[in-house]
């Protein structure tokens, strides 16, 4: 189709419309149909009915909804951030807390500890002390009862044997005499 | 049924396929049945989707309407408005974008059947835009005009509403102040009155703007494919793809600015 039928088929679209005009009046030239206009206007109300009983309707109710748990949830997130950061300060104080009581209860045992050390020596050497003085009491009477005795042992002996040797040559007066000077000496 | 690539320029009118009595299912009813149809498969599959995670069509279709929300929430300001108003909005923008659009489909406009048209033997395509033609456009022009006045009754009273186009109220109280204000209050009458005539012009304003955009853009394409049939029309397509989304968009806008305004309080004026 060339552009000198184009514009021929303009010219009679338009003479077309003119003489529709001259027998149905505007309304009909314009194609307005009562019967068309109801139909069409019944076919957008059902358009409108459909978008808004199944679409905007259950649609709008999800987007509220979500849009509401969204807000709750945003709501409850920061409550939670709230807990946790409260929770975070109790526990760092709590656990502040118990390691001091824990180095104070060391620290104690510990005292408790020494203490009890230095009382364990202390005694200790107390006992040994007392062992020792003991001891050295037992061995000094023991030392003296066994010198005494000695002595005792000695004179005896030396007695019997001078007896014995100058039995036969001394008189009662010189064996008087030696018996003196041998305890002189001895003593 | 024939299919045959034909070029002929789309009349102004919907032409008429087949009558159901003395109803003419034309063209364009077919297109806005198909729409429907296609509303009424996406709402049924919707209609159970109402999972807290969504996924697929459900995901989409939240996008959608959330997008939308935040445009009506610019407009109105306030969020319970803007959910009440969105029903009819949305399903205005969708609707109109789903009909501007379905025109592009291959087909819709070159398979038709051969009638009988003023006593010659034409194609007369079996699918067109249904905002090609003027019943559509201006059904949804009416039900917009009188949503918007309905919505405002019940916002704001029948009286107190009457009194935005009828301002007898506002003139009994400028008799009783006197002065200036009486003259006032009779110009403001006189601007009320003309305000119902807007309404009128609201109506055919939108009907024909919506109308007249998609009807130009069909025939922009058929004369641009009558001459070059390949490539040439791919950059005019694309216009006519922006044009479908923007007229949507702006008939939407012009329904939700109406009720906005409609609902919205009255401003305190001076006398009371």
């Amino acid at each position: 189709m060339d552009l000198q039928s184009l514009i021929l088929a303009a010219i009679e679209a338009v003479q077309e419309v003119a003489q529709h005009e001259a027998s149905e009046g505007v309304l009909g030239t314009l194609g307005i149909n009562w019967k068309l206009f109801l139909a069409q206007l019944i076919n957008f109300g059902i358009v409108l009915f459909i978008f808004w009983k199944w679409i905007v309707k259950p649609l709008g109710k999800t987007l509220t909804e979500r849009q509401n748990r969204i807000e709750a949830g945003l709501k409850n997130a920061d409550l939670m951030d709230m807990e946790k950061k409260k929770f975070d300060e109790w526990r760092q104080a709590e656990m502040k807390k118990t390691r001091t009581e824990a180095d104070q209860i060391i620290r104690t045992a510990s005292d408790s500890a020494t203490k009890v050390k230095q009382e364990t020596i202390v005694e200790a050497h107390k006992q040994a002390d007392l062992l020792v003085s003991q001891a050295h009491a037992a061995i000094a009477a023991d030392k003296e009862k066994m010198v005494s005795e000695a002595k005792q042992e000695l004179a005896t002996l030396v007695v019997a044997a001078s007896e014995k040797i100058l039995r036969g040559k001394l008189d009662s007066r010189k064996d008087h005499e030696l018996i003196s000077e041998s305890l002189k000496v001895v003593k | 049924m024939t299919i045959t690539a034909a070029y002929a320029l789309p009349p102004l009118v919907a032409e008429p396929i087949f009558h159901i009595g003395s109803f003419p299912v034309t063209n364009a009813y077919i297109n806005s049945v198909i729409a429907v149809l296609l509303f009424l498969v996406a709402g049924f599959l919707l209609r159970k989707k109402t999972a807290m995670i969504p996924k697929g069509f459900q995901n989409a279709a939240e996008g959608v309407l959330e997008f939308m929300l935040g445009y009506v929430d610019r407009v109105t300001q306030d969020r319970k408005k803007s959910l009440k108003f969105l029903p009819i909005v949305g399903g205005l923008f969708l609707f109109i974008l789903v009909s501007n659009w379905m025109g592009f489909i291959p087909g819709t406009g070159s398979i038709g059947r051969y009638l009988l048209v003023h006593g010659e033997r034409e194609l007369v395509p079996l699918f067109r835009p249904a905002n090609s033609d003027l019943n559509m456009t201006l059904a949804m022009a009416v039900f917009s005009v009188i949503t918007s006045h309905i919505l405002g009754v019940a916002a704001i009273g029948f009286f107190r509403y009457a009194n935005k186009f009828v301002k007898l109220g506002d003139l009994y109280h400028s008799l009783r102040k006197g002065g200036i204000s009486i003259m006032v209050a009779v110009f403001e009458f006189g601007v009320g009155i003309i305000e119902i005539f807007s309404e009128v012009a609201k109506m055919v304003s939108l009907s024909l703007r919506l109308f007249g955009n998609i009807f130009a853009g069909e025939v922009l394409l058929t004369v641009i494919a009558g001459l070059i049939a390949y490539f040439v029309p791919l950059p005019f397509m694309l216009l006519e793809l922006i044009v479908g989304l923007v007229q949507a968009t702006v008939f939407a806008m012009l329904t939700l600015v109406y009720l906005t305004m409609a609902t919205a309080e009255l401003p305190q004026e001076a006398h009371h």
